[in-house]
């Protein structure tokens, strides 16, 4: 006869979840037990009966909607905020261009050979490390000033020469 | 996603691709989030329609579903697969749906403290007419599902249609390996008399 502990070993043997040994156990008393064996067929058939659970899809629309009550409405905020970044880069990038300028107004450099028939300016590594002191003059009141912005992205400073650092300044990073 | 101590071995980012899509979600990733619905909709839906029996219903709360997703994205921490998380969410959501029905809708069957449904279902099998049809069975299934005590019905279904582990049904219904068999067991007993009639065919 079929006990309680018969059945819960039948289905977790349906299931593959008996362990090496209560696997062992389970097949010898099947061996022995042809009530066990009919409930193993029958459990078998049952098994086989519930591929009969319906298969219906989702509505075409469902993401659409899923999608509408989730992002839907932050969208909008999320655009906002990317733009508010960028603008808040690209005045980091062009407080540090000014301070650069400025203390170059202040400090010309020696004079180095440069390739003729090209503008480009150059910073020494020297200029690098003031940069980096400058960081702090990305607050600069200044840059409230849109013109100001707008030629900072306009206008990117390109170093070509190999013997001293290239910076590229130009639009912000976000 | 708040920078967490993941271990390594554990984290299922590294090797499922859902739950990879949910810590980009965490980071900012709207498309990731997308891409999360349309890959997983389907069986949440499915897993919701054979909980409840209701398409309309199933479908409605597979939104509710993505929609706790949606807002959980920043404290998502990928030691939990995503799809096992979903599904709890799921069941969690139908049960309460479910209890917030009752009385309105079809009741399932109690079976007392064994939760053997053998009386009650002397009356409630369900009678094949003669010449059964794929349809009569498919509903007759359907119908054998729900009257499953609550309990019974999300593991079986969850191991019979998701194809889960005891482990992972473990993880998804909160209780312990030995009552998940035991519960499958006891809901094998109960389908077999529900349908016991087409077993004989």
């Amino acid at each position: 006869m079929s006990c309680e502990k018969m059945r819960e070993d039948i289905s977790a043997y349906l299931d593959g979840e008996l362990g090496e040994r209560e696997l062992a156990a389970f097949r010898s008393h099947l061996e022995s037990c042809a009530d066990c064996r009919a409930e193993l067929a029958e459990q078998e058939k049952l098994w086989a009966l519930l591929d009969e659970g319906d298969a219906s899809e989702v509505s075409v629309d469902l993401t659409r909607r899923i999608l509408e009550s989730t992002v839907g409405p932050h969208r909008e905020r999320e655009m906002r905020r990317r733009r508010v970044r960028w603008v808040a880069g690209v005045a980091a990038a062009a407080s540090v261009l000014i301070a650069v300028v400025l203390w170059r107004g202040m400090n010309p450099p020696v004079p180095t050979s440069t390739k003729s028939g090209e503008e480009v300016g150059q910073l020494d590594a020297e200029t690098v490390a003031v940069i980096k002191k400058l960081e702090v003059l990305e607050n600069l009141e200044i840059l409230e000033d849109l013109d100001l912005l707008q030629a900072a992205a306009e206008n990117p400073i390109i170093i070509e020469n190999p013997d001293t650092v290239s910076v590229v300044l130009g639009e912000g990073s976000s | 996603m708040k920078p967490g101590k993941v271990k390594q071995g554990r984290d299922y980012s590294l090797r499922d691709e859902d739950t990879r899509l949910m810590v980009a979600f965490g980071d900012g990733s709207q498309r990731a989030f997308e891409r999360l619905v349309r890959r997983n909709q389907s069986r949440i839906f499915r897993l919701a329609k054979r909980y409840l029996g209701d398409h309309a219903w199933a479908e409605d709360i597979t939104q509710d579903v993505f929609v706790r997703v949606f807002n959980a994205a920043e404290n998502y921490q990928p030691t939990a697969k995503f799809s096992t998380w979903a599904y709890r969410i799921t069941v969690n959501l139908c049960l309460n749906a479910l209890r917030d029905r009752k009385g309105h809708g079809e009741v399932a069957l109690d079976g007392g403290a064994d939760g053997n449904l053998s009386e009650e279902l002397e009356a409630e099998s369900v009678h094949p007419s003669e010449g059964m049809e794929a349809e009569e069975l498919s509903e007759a299934v359907s119908e054998a599902l729900s009257a499953l005590p609550e309990s019974q019905r999300a593991v079986l279904v969850l191991r019979r249609y998701e194809d889960l582990s005891y482990d992972e049904i473990a993880e998804v219904t909160g209780k312990p390996a030995t009552a998940v068999k035991s519960l499958l067991a006891r809901a094998r007993q109960n389908l077999k008399s529900l349908l016991g009639k087409y077993l004989r065919e």
